[in-house]
């Protein structure tokens, strides 16, 4: 998958949890979940149960742990789908 | 150190469904579960047993400056109905919860010790500020105190260390 396609997958699922609408319009790799999104924490695991469906992966709590912005979220979804 | 979380439980039913499958298994340990399958209210359980994670997070990350979503590596365990520990590696902090109406607030601290340094409230020559990491701070007429700030939904609250 190339990042062009990761990226626009990823904002679509953080969208519905996005309380800045603004943030979300300029999404990139530097956007961070919680401070410019504006996502409430108990709605992150939400968006990494979200990313697990989409792309059919499972996220450990050591790759979780760092979901808090879209280029750790776009590192994890590459790293899993690299796995064999 | 302090920290606390607020949650508003009417906001939360509506924006949060922990019951959704794989919710609790990223956020509670077995043990947590089990006191919200045996609660005789469940939501007030699940919001109760994640604030005291999160209010105990705001006392790791002011000391460690590191963000993480680990909620796993802190471990809830209750000492009577809305108080209770929360052990993160070999560290135990404290908390205590009150809830009132629609309005579930939790404060954690570092040790027992700081409970009567307690303030609850922002007085009003009080400044709130933040450094680079976030990290809050109350500013008064003399110093500068830790403290910390939740808000969500219609609440918002603000605690600090009278030191």
């Amino acid at each position: 998958m190339d990042k062009v396609t990761l990226l626009a997958t990823i904002k679509e699922v953080v969208a519905p949890y996005t309380k800045n609408p603004e943030a979300l319009a300029t999404l990139n790799e530097d956007t961070d979940f919680i401070r410019d999104l504006k996502i409430n924490s108990a709605n992150l695991v939400d968006v990494v149960l979200d990313v697990e469906e989409k792309f059919n992966i499972v996220i450990d709590n050591d790759s979780m742990e760092k979901m808090i912005n879209v280029r750790s979220a776009m590192e994890v979804v590459e790293n899993k789908l690299a796995a064999p | 150190m302090i920290g606390n979380d607020v949650i508003d439980l009417e906001l939360a039913a509506v924006e949060s469904n922990w019951r959704r499958r794989g919710y609790l298994d990223k956020l509670f340990s077995p043990a947590e579960q089990q006191l919200i399958t045996q609660a005789a209210d469940q939501d007030r359980m699940v919001w109760l047993l994640w604030s005291a994670k999160e209010a105990a997070y705001k006392i790791i990350h002011r000391d460690t400056r590191q963000r993480a979503y680990a909620p796993l590596q802190y471990e809830v365990r209750l000492s009577g109905a809305d108080a209770g520990f929360i052990h993160y590696n070999d560290r135990v902090f404290p908390f205590r919860t009150v809830v009132s109406g629609s309005c579930l607030h939790t404060v954690a601290v570092a040790s027992a010790n700081w409970w009567p340094q307690v303030a609850y409230r922002l007085q009003p020559a009080e400044v709130l500020l933040k450094d680079e990491d976030g990290v809050p701070f109350i500013q008064d007429t003399g110093h500068v105190r830790p403290a910390s700030v939740s808000h969500h939904g219609v609440y918002r609250e603000t605690v600090s260390l009278q030191i």
